[in-house]
C-alpha cells in the first residue's frame, strides 16, 4: 500500500505492507534515530511523535499514520541540541541509545504539560528506560531544561 | 590540572542525542542479507537430523547453515586475554544443543519475513536428553553436558567436564578451621544470587560486508573488537589480515558484549557469499541466548572475638556457568579476590569452590564480575555477625577493614585465573568513605530503624566494597597521537567506549598532558585497522590501563614537539618552553606557536609527520573503594519497599571527569538495586526462562529511583594517570548487601536470596513469627 | 503482524459484517496488545474513521467512545467527576504515556485481561457497555458471560459519582503488570470491593460487600472481618508474579486499608 507521511515537515510517499510497523518503515527510509530496543512497547527507544504525541513506533502500524505528521528527533534538532547541552552539564549522557527518543519525549512533554511537578515529569517519561545512567543525572538535566525554557 | 578532574560533556553526546548515525545497525547496508538463528526448544538434546530443503526452496533464502558447515574447532566466545582462562568448550554449531535458545541452524535471506518463514520450515529431529537444571546437583550428575573429547582448558583451571565442572579452585591462608574454633562468635550462612541480565538497550548487533580490497569488514556492537578479530580468525580460518572489526557507538555493554554473539555467523555468510549481511538479536534472544550473570550459592562462615576482631573468613562458592564455561573461573575468582581483602586483618581465610555446567543460558561477564555476588554474601554475613556480637556494624567495619598503606596476602595469591600480584594500598580512603557516608545518610538518627506509621518503617543499611583496575601483566592498552597541520591532534586508541565515556576521558588525559583544549584532541577508537591494540572494555581497565598508555603517548608527543620547536627556535630542548600553544626560546624570548610549527612541518621545511605511540601493561591493579548506604521505607504488612536514598562515597583516585565518574557509580548503583530488589529471573521446571522480556523482567524505571547522593573521596593513586583508579564497576557491588542489611535493621529478618522481593520478605517474617 | 488487507471501515455495519466473515478477521483498537499477541490477520478492520472518539456527559453519565485512548481518558476533565478522578490515577499506572497514547478503552475491555488495572475500577463504578449488535449490557454481565459474541464495542458508560474510590495496584516497578489490584468504594448504594489480577479476571467480593452493606455502622472490627471474608470468598492463585498466599495477604491488607480510606478512619 502507498501511504503519505509528513515526516519532520516533509511530505513523503512510502510503500508499506498492511502489517508493517512504523519503526521498520522509518528505518527503511533511513530515519535512523528511531531504534529498536524491545519491540513490545516496553523500552521507549522507538518513540516518535504522531501529530505531536509520543507513541512507540514499534507497535504503531504504518498504515495508521497515513496522512499524519510524524516527528523524529531529526525534526527537532535545534531543541535536541539544547537538551543535549543540559544533559552534558549533568554527565547524563552515557551510551546514548535512549537519548534521541528521550529528547523527543521531553520535547512533547514540554508542549503538553504546563509547569509539571517532578513526579509528573517522571511519569511522563517512565517508559523511556535507561540502563546506563541511574536516571538522577537525566532528571536534573531535564528539570533544568524545563525550568530555563518555560 | 586544567582538563582532567573537570566535568566536560562527553565528546559524542550531542551528536548521538540529535539522532546521528552512530550505532552498529545504522551502518548496515540496506541490501544486507538478514541473518537469523533457529534456536533449541529443548534444554538438552542431540540433533539427529536437520532437513532444510523446504527452507532452501523458499525464494529469497540465501543459505541455511548447520553444524555440518563448520569445522569442528572448540573455542570460547569469551573476549579475554589469550590464552583464555575460559575452557574451549563450544563449537560454532554443534550436534548437541545445551540450553533453550542454543543455536541449531542459521538462515540468511533477503528479508526479515522470509528469514522467519525459513526458520519455521526447517525440520529438526531431536533426541531429547535429560537436562541438568539444578546447579546444586550438577557435580557428578549422570547427565553430562560436555562428554565431547575435543574440548579442553588452555591452562589448568580445574576443568573436569565429565563431572560437569567447568572450573574449580582452592586457596587458604592460615588454618581456617582452627581460627573458627578459637573464635568467640561464629556465624554461618548460605546466600543465593540470581542470573541477572545486562539488558543493554541496544541488543547484540553485527553486520558484515566485503570491502573493495576483498577484506571482511565487520561492524560490531562489542566490548572487545580485537578479541573478536582474533577469535573469528581462529574459528573460521580467515586470515587475521583479512578481517577488520569496527566498533561504532555501543548502546550499553555491562559485560554482555564481552563475547562474540552473532559475529561468527555474519562473518561466515559474508565471507562465503561476498554479500553483506547483518544480525540484530531480538530482545528475547538477548535474554535467552546471550549471557547472564553467574548465579551462585555462597556458603560463608565468619569467626570473631568478643571484642569485635574478625578472625576468620571461610567461603565456599558454587557457581552456575550454564551450558558453556565462558568467564567461569575468572568471575568465580573475583567473588573472592575483590571482596575478601576488604577485611585484611584476619588470621585465616579460605576460598574455594566449583563452577558447574548446567543446561541454562550461559553465564558470562557482567559488571561487578563476581564481586557483587561475593560482596552480597560477605557484607550480609558481617552484619549478621555484628548482631550476634551486639556491635555497631559501622564500628566493626572501621575496626577490621582495609586501610591506606596496608595490604592483604590475597592479592599475591589470587589473580584472574592465574596467580595474583602483591600490592600495597597506596591509596585507600575507605575510612573517609564510611565516615562521610554515615553523615550523608543521617545514620545516627535512623539506625537501626524508625517507625514512621503503623504500616511503615524507615531503616538504613550499609556495605563497603572494592574492585580492581585492570588485570596486571595481562591487560594491555595502547595509544597513538598524531599531530596535524593547524596544530590539533588525533588520538587513536584501541580502548572501547561502550557508553562509559572512555573516549572523552582519554581525550582529556591527552589534552591535559599536551596542555591544550579538549577540542584539539580528536579521538577515534576501536577499529582494528586504524587503532592500536587494546584488550577492550572490561575488568575496569580502561581509565587505568588505556589511560596510562595515552598519558605516555602524550608525554612522548610533547617531547617530539619540543624537539622540533627547538630546531626552529635554534636552542636546546631544555631551553624550550611550551605552554600547549606557544614554544619559547627561553634564552632570547623568540617564539613560534604550535599552529605555525605544525604547518611548517607539514608543508614547508623539514617536513615530517609527528606520531607518538605508547603501550601500557599494569603491574598492579589498584582497587577503588566505596561505602554504600541505603535508606528505605518498608511496609511491614506487605513487604513493599521504597528506596528513599542511596549514598555512595567513592575512592576512585582522581575522578578524571567527575560527572562522568558519578554517572558510572550511579548507573552501577541502580543496576545493583535492580539485582537486589526487582530483577527476578524465573526458569520453568522445563528449563525455560519465562522472564525473557521487559514485561516480565523488571529493570528499575525512573519512578523507583528518587534520590542518589554520590561523592568522591579526595584520593590520589600515584600509579594511575593523574592519580586515577577505575570507577566503572565498583558502583554495582554494595546495593544487595546494603539493602539486605537495611531490611534486617527494619524487620529483623535476614534475606539470603536475591532478589529480595516483598513476597519473600513477608514469607521470612511469617516463618520468623512461627519460630517464636 | 502479518496482515492481508487493511480495511478502513466506512460504517459500523460494514465493520461488523466484515468481522463476521471469518474468525481470521479482526478489529483493530490501538493495536498495542495485538502487536504482542496476534501473529496473523486476514482483514484488519480499522475503526479510525467512524468517529468513535471522545468523552461526553449525558444525563449524569459519562460516555466514553470505544476508540478513545487511555491517555485521553486520563487527562479528561470530565473524568474527574467520577470517584474523585480514580480513573486518571488508575490509568496513570498503566505503562507509560506513549502506550497510553495508542491503547484504547475498547481494546482494554473487550480483551478481558486478568491483569487489567482498569476493569476492577470500572466494575466498582457500575460501568455499562454498548455493543454495535448486542446493544447495552453491564460490564459485570459482559465479563461473566459470553453472551456478547464477536461484536464491536462502541461506547462505555459510567455513572458520575462524587464518592471517593480507593485503588491500589501492587506492582514491582512502575512498568509492571499488577501483582494484585484492589478497588474499594462507598457510595449511596453502599460498599463495593473488586479484586483484579488475582491473577484471574477481576471480580467483585459480593459476600463481603453484602456483609458490610447490611451493617449500620462500620468500624475497625467490621473492617477486619470484611477483609478476611474477601480472602475466603475470592479465589486467588499463583503465577510468576506471586504465590497465592502472598496475594491473599495483600488482599486482606489493602481491602482493610481501602475501607478505612473511603470511610476516612
Ligand atoms: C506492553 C503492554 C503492557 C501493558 N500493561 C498493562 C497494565 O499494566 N495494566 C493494564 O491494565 N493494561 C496493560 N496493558 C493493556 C493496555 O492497557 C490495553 O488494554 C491493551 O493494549 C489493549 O488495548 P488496545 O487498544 O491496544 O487493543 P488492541 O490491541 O487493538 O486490541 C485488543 C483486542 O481487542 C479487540 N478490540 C479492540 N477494540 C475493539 C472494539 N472496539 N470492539 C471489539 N473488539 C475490539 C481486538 O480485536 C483485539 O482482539 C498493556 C499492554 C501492553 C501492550
Ligand atoms: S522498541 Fe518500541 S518500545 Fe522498545
Ligand atoms: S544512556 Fe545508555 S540506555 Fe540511557
Amino acid at each position: 500500500m502507498k501511504i503519505s507521511l509528513i515526516i519532520n515537515g516533509q511530505l513523503r510517499f512510502v510503500e508499506v505492507e498492511p502489517g508493517e510497523y512504523l519503526l521498520d518503515t522509518l528505518r527503511k527510509i533511513n530515519i535512523l534515530s528511531v531504534r529498536r530496543g524491545c519491540d513490545n512497547t516496553s523500552c521507549g527507544v522507538c518513540t516518535v511523535l504522531i501529530e505531536g504525541k509520543p507513541v512507540p513506533s514499534c507497535s504503531y502500524l504504518s498504515v495508521r499514520a497515513d496522512g499524519k505528521s510524524v516527528t523524529t528527533v531529526e525534526g527537532i534538532s535545534d531543541e535536541a541540541e539544547k537538551i543535549s547541552a543540559y544533559f552534558g552539564d549533568e554527565g547524563a549522557e552515557q551510551c546514548g541509545f535512549c537519548n534521541p527518543s528521550l529528547a523527543l519525549t521531553v520535547y512533547a512533554l514540554k508542549k503538553e504539560l504546563i509547569h509539571p511537578t517532578d513526579e509528573q515529569v517522571d511519569q511522563y517519561l517512565v517508559s523511556n528506560l535507561c540502563r546506563c545512567t541511574g536516571y538522577i543525572s537525566q532528571k536534573k538535566a531535564i528539570k533544568n531544561y524545563l525550568g530555563d525554557q518555560s | 590540572m586544567k582538563t582532567v578532574n573537570k566535568s566536560f560533556p562527553s565528546v559524542d553526546g550531542k551528536g548521538i542525542m540529535m539522532g546521528r548515525v552512530a550505532f552498529t545497525d545504522d551502518y548496515a547496508l540496506q541490501n544486507s542479507l538478514i541473518v537469523k538463528i533457529l534456536r533449541s526448544p529443548h534444554p538438552y538434546a542431540k540433533i539427529k537430523n536437520i532437513d532444510a530443503s523446504k527452507a532452501l526452496a523458499l525464494a529469497g533464502v540465501e543459505c541455511v547453515l548447520t553444524h555440518k558447515d563448520f569445522p569442528r574447532i572448540p573455542f570460547t566466545r569469551a573476549g579475554q586475554g589469550y590464552p583464555e582462562p575460559s575452557p574451549h568448550d563450544k563449537f560454532i554449531l554443534d550436534e548437541f544443543v545445551r540450553y533453550i535458545g542454543d543455536e541449531v541452524a542459521v538462515v540468511a535471506a533477503t528479508s526479515n519475513d522470509i528469514c522467519e518463514e525459513a526458520l519455521s520450515l526447517i525440520d529438526v529431529e531431536y533426541e531429547v536428553m535429560d537436562p541438568v537444571l539444578n546447579f546444586e546437583e550438577a557435580i557428578d550428575s549422570s547427565h553430562i553436558l560436555h562428554p565431547e573429547p575435543e574440548i579442553h582448558e588452555m591452562f589448568p583451571i580445574g576443568f573436569e567436564p565429565l563431572r560437569n565442572i567447568a572450573a574449580s579452585y582452592h586457596m587458604h591462608i592460615g588454618d581456617v578451621e582452627l581460627s573458627l574454633k578459637e573464635s568467640d562468635v561464629v556465624i554461618q550462612q548460605s546466600f543465593y544470587t540470581q542470573a541477572q541480565q545486562h539488558t543493554a538497550l541496544e541488543p547484540h548487533t553485527v553486520n558484515a560486508q566485503m570491502d573493495y580490497q576483498d577484506r571482511l569488514v565487520l561492524y560490531s556492537s562489542t566490548q572487545t573488537p580485537f578479541h573478536v578479530r582474533r577469535i573469528l580468525s581462529q574459528t573460521l580460518g580467515i586470515p587475521l589480515s583479512k578481517i577488520r572489526v569496527i566498533k561504532p557507538r555501543v548502546g550499553g555493554g555491562f559485560g554482555g558484549k564481552q563475547a562474540l554473539h552473532g559475529e561468527m555467523f555474519v562473518s561466515y555468510i559474508t565471507y562465503k557469499t561476498k554479500k553483506p549481511s547483518k544480525i540484530v538479536f531480538t530482545r528475547k534472544e538477548v535474554f535467552e541466548s546471550s549471557y547472564t550473570r553467574h548465579p551462585m550459592r555462597l556458603d560463608i562462615k565468619l569467626g570473631a572475638d568478643k571484642d569485635g576482631t574478625l578472625k576468620a573468613i571461610d567461603c565456599y562458592v558454587l557457581s552456575d556457568t550454564g551450558a558453556y564455561g565462558e568467564h567461569a573461573l575468572t568471575v568465580f575468582m573475583v567473588a573472592g579476590s575483590k571482596v575478601l581483602p576488604l577485611y585484611n586483618k584476619v588470621d585465616s581465610v579460605r576460598f574455594h569452590g566449583h563452577v558447574v555446567y548446567t543446561n541454562h543460558t550461559p553465564a558470562g561477564a557482567f559488571r561487578g564480575y563476581g564481586a557483587i555476588q561475593g560482596n552480597y554474601a560477605l557484607e550480609s554475613a558481617v552484619d549478621m555477625l555484628c548482631r550476634k556480637l551486639h556491635m555497631d556494624p559501622i564500628e566493626f567495619r572501621q575496626k577490621n577493614m582495609m586501610k591506606e598503606n596496608e595490604t592483604s596476602p590475597i592479592f599475591a595469591i589470587m589473580g584472574e585465573g592465574t596467580e595474583g600480584t602483591a600490592m600495597n594500598m597506596e591509596s585507600c580512603k575507605l575510612d573517609y568513605c564510611v565516615k562521610r557516608g554515615k553523615e550523608l545518610i543521617n545514620w545516627d538518627s535512623i539506625y537501626p530503624h524508625k517507625n514512621v506509621s503503623r504500616e511503615k518503617i524507615r531503616s538504613v543499611g550499609m556495605a563497603i566494597a572494592m574492585q580492581g583496575s585492570g588485570i596486571p601483566y595481562i591487560d594491555m592498552g595502547s595509544a597513538i597521537i598524531k599531530l596535524n597541520d593547524d596544530g590539533f591532534y588525533n588520538l587513536l586508541i584501541g580502548a572501547t567506549d561502550i557508553g562509559q565515556g572512555s573516549d572523552t576521558i582519554l581525550a582529556q588525559i591527552a589534552a591535559e598532558e599536551l596542555m591544550t583544549s579538549l577540542d584539539k584532541v580528536i579521538v577515534y577508537s576501536s577499529d582494528t585497522d586504524l587503532t592500536p591494540f587494546d584488550t577492550g572494555a572490561y575488568a575496569s581497565s580502561t581509565t587505568f590501563i588505556s589511560g596510562n598508555a595515552v598519558l605516555k603517548a602524550a608525554k612522548k608527543m610533547k617531547g617530539l614537539l619540543i624537539e622540533e620547536a627547538s630546531k626552529v627556535l635554534k636552542c636546546n630542548v631544555t631551553e624550550t618552553d611550551f605552554d600547549g600553544f606557544t614554544f619559547k626560546n627561553t634564552v632570547n624570548d623568540e617564539i613560534i606557536n604550535l599552529r605555525d610549527l605544525s604547518n611548517r612541518l607539514t608543508y614547508n621545511e623539514d617536513q615530517k609527520q609527528l606520531v607518538a605511540d605508547s603501550s601500557y601493561v599494569g603491574h598492579k591493579s589498584p582497587p577503588p573503594f566505596m561505602a554504600g548506604f541505603i535508606e528505605i521505607l518498608i511496609d511491614r504488612e506487605t513487604g513493599e519497599i521504597e528506596i528513599e536514598n542511596y549514598v555512595s562515597v567513592v575512592d576512585c583516585g582522581t575522578p578524571l571527569n567527575p560527572k562522568l565518574a558519578q554517572g558510572q557509580v550511579e548507573g552501577g548503583i541502580v543496576q545493583g538495586l535492580g539485582m537486589a530488589l526487582y530483577e527476578n529471573v524465573i526458569i520453568s521446571s522445563k528449563g525455560k526462562n519465562i522472564t525473557s522480556d521487559f514485561l516480565n523482567y523488571k529493570v528499575p524505571t525512573r519512578m523507583e529511583i528518587k534520590k542518589l547522593v554520590t561523592e568522591f573521596a579526595e584520593s590520589y593513586e600515584s600509579s594511575g594517570p593523574f592519580g586515577a583508579k577505575s570507577v566503572g564497576e565498583i558502583g554495582i557491588d554494595t546495593p544487595p548487601a546494603a539493602l539486605a542489611n537495611a531490611i534486617e535493621n527494619a524487620l529483623g529478618v535476614r534475606m539470603t536470596e536475591l532478589p529480595m522481593t516483598p513476597e519473600k520478605i513477608i514469607r521470612a517474617l511469617k516463618a520468623k513469627e512461627k519460630r517464636q | 503482524m502479518k496482515v492481508n488487507t487493511y480495511m478502513l471501515a466506512t460504517s459500523l455495519e460494514e465493520a461488523y459484517l466484515t468481522l463476521q466473515e471469518t474468525t481470521e478477521n479482526a478489529i483493530l483498537g490501538g493495536g498495542a496488545w495485538m502487536k504482542l499477541s496476534t501473529k496473523k490477520v486476514n482483514t484488519l478492520i480499522s475503526l479510525d474513521n467512524l468517529g468513535l472518539n471522545g468523552i461526553k456527559e449525558i444525563d449524569g453519565w459519562i460516555s466514553i467512545k470505544s476508540m478513545t485512548t487511555l491517555r485521553e481518558i486520563e487527562t479528561s476533565p470530565l473524568i474527574q467527576s467520577i470517584g474523585k478522578g480514580v480513573l486518571s490515577s488508575c490509568i496513570n499506572q498503566i505503562m507509560g504515556v506513549t502506550i497510553r497514547n495508542i491503547a484504547t478503552i475498547g481494546g482494554s475491555i473487550v480483551s478481558k485481561f486478568g491483569f487489567s488495572d482498569l476493569i476492577p475500577v470500572l466494575l466498582v463504578l457500575n460501568t455499562r457497555l454498548v455493543f454495535h449488535k448486542h446493544g447495552e449490557i453491564s460490564l459485570k454481565s459482559f465479563l461473566e458471560s459470553k453472551i456478547v459474541g464477536r461484536d464491536i464495542l462502541t461506547e462505555v458508560l459510567i455513572k458520575k459519582c462524587n464518592s471517593p474510590v480507593f485503588f491500589k495496584k501492587v506492582k514491582t516497578t512502575a512498568l509492571d503488570f499488577a501483582i494484585l489490584n484492589i478497588c474499594v468504594s462507598k457510595t449511596e448504594e453502599g460498599f463495593k470491593i473488586a479484586l483484579g489480577s488475582r491473577p484471574g479476571l477481576a471480580e467483585l467480593a459480593v459476600q463481603s460487600m453484602n456483609y458490610l452493606n447490611q451493617l449500620n455502622t462500620v468500624s475497625e472490627n467490621e473492617i477486619n472481618q470484611a477483609a478476611s471474608m474477601v480472602v475466603k470468598e475470592i479465589h486467588f492463585s499463583s503465577n510468576q508474579r506471586a504465590q497465592k498466599e502472598y496475594r491473599e495477604q495483600l488482599a486482606e491488607v489493602y481491602v482493610r486499608r481501602g475501607l478505612k480510606e473511603v470511610l476516612s478512619i
